[in-house]
């Protein structure tokens, strides 16, 4: 057999693969031919060294016909698990649905909690205005009695209680501050919490 | 040889034969063909096998107006010959094993 008549008998042979399966063994067997060639052999002792076509053909089904398991015994892959955090195992799910009482209910108590807490420093704010503009009043109001003593007495008294109307006005811009800190930092939380879940 | 002994030894012979230098199909055959018996078609499957793996890459040089394809062993490649070593102490031990004298223990 020639070299031309062995590489078409192989073209037919492997006809039936990708493209670029059947490409390498051409070019493979086709190298072949031409290195025994090259050695000194006859091209028909060449095509005749590598086996009848029968025989090759019997190779190249084992080849394409092995598992992928077999073929590459020696190579132990190593697929990490995926830990797919996105889905939850079953008896959780179904915790969350049967306890939605509860943990809503919970939920909601420790969000009036927070909103509480707005309440308070609210509430705080309009106190130390109520000071402020009570000792102001106070004071202009003193100048209506047109008694000396009084004057002096009520003037001091209101800017007391506008002073301490600043100072509170101070530590309340700090206290909402950190509320406000607090918020920013429990929104990330349960932004991650969803996301984790 | 039996077939399943051979199988395993012809992996790590064709990587011995790139492990000096790279070489080419037909001199791999015709560089183990002295200790095992190996045809073009059986190391076809083999060369694939051991790319697939990373034991050996694959690049082609021309060659009389031709292209020629060499094989070159990978750090994986010279890993598995030195775990070939190691494996033979063991080898040897189940071979002593096997051919131990049979009345040995009286």
């Amino acid at each position: 057999m020639t070299k031309a008549e062995f590489m078409e008998q192989l073209r037919k042979m492997t006809s039936s693969m990708p493209q670029q399966e059947a490409d390498r063994y051409t070019e493979y067997y086709s190298e072949m031919i031409d290195d025994a060639i090259e050695e000194g052999m006859s091209e028909q002792e060449a095509v005749a060294s590598l086996g009848t076509m029968d025989e090759i053909e019997t190779f190249i089904k084992e080849n394409s016909t092995m598992p992928s398991s077999q073929s590459f015994p020696r190579v132990t892959q190593y697929v990490p698990q995926k830990t797919d955090k996105k889905s939850l195992p079953v008896w959780a799910i179904v915790l969350i649905i049967i306890g939605f009482p509860i943990w809503f209910s919970i939920l909601c108590v420790l969000f009036s909690l927070y909103i509480t807490g707005w309440g308070v420093i609210i509430s705080l704010y309009a106190a130390a205005v109520s000071i402020g503009v009570s000792g102001l009043g106070v004071a202009i109001g003193s100048f209506f009695s047109g008694d000396f003593g009084l004057i002096m007495t009520l003037t001091g008294a209101g800017l007391i209680c506008i002073g301490l109307c600043v100072l509170a006005f101070t530590g309340l811009v700090q206290l909402s501050r950190l509320y406000g800190r607090f918020t920013v930092f429990l929104v990330k939380k349960c932004a991650a919490a969803i996301k984790g879940v | 040889m039996d077939v399943q002994i051979k199988r395993g030894l012809l992996d790590v012979c064709v990587l011995a034969a790139i492990k000096c230098e790279d070489s080419y199909g037909y001199k791999i055959v015709k560089d183990i063909r002295p200790y095992l018996t190996i045809s073009e078609s059986t190391l076809y499957p083999i060369l694939r096998r051991l790319e697939a793996a990373d034991m050996l890459t694959v690049y082609s040089v021309e060659h009389n107006g031709r292209l020629r394809k060499y094989y070159r062993i990978t750090a994986k490649g010279r890993q598995r010959l030195m775990d070939f070593h190691e494996e033979w102490n063991e080898l040897e031990a189940i071979y002593r094993f096997v051919t131990r004298e049979e009345n040995n223990s009286d």
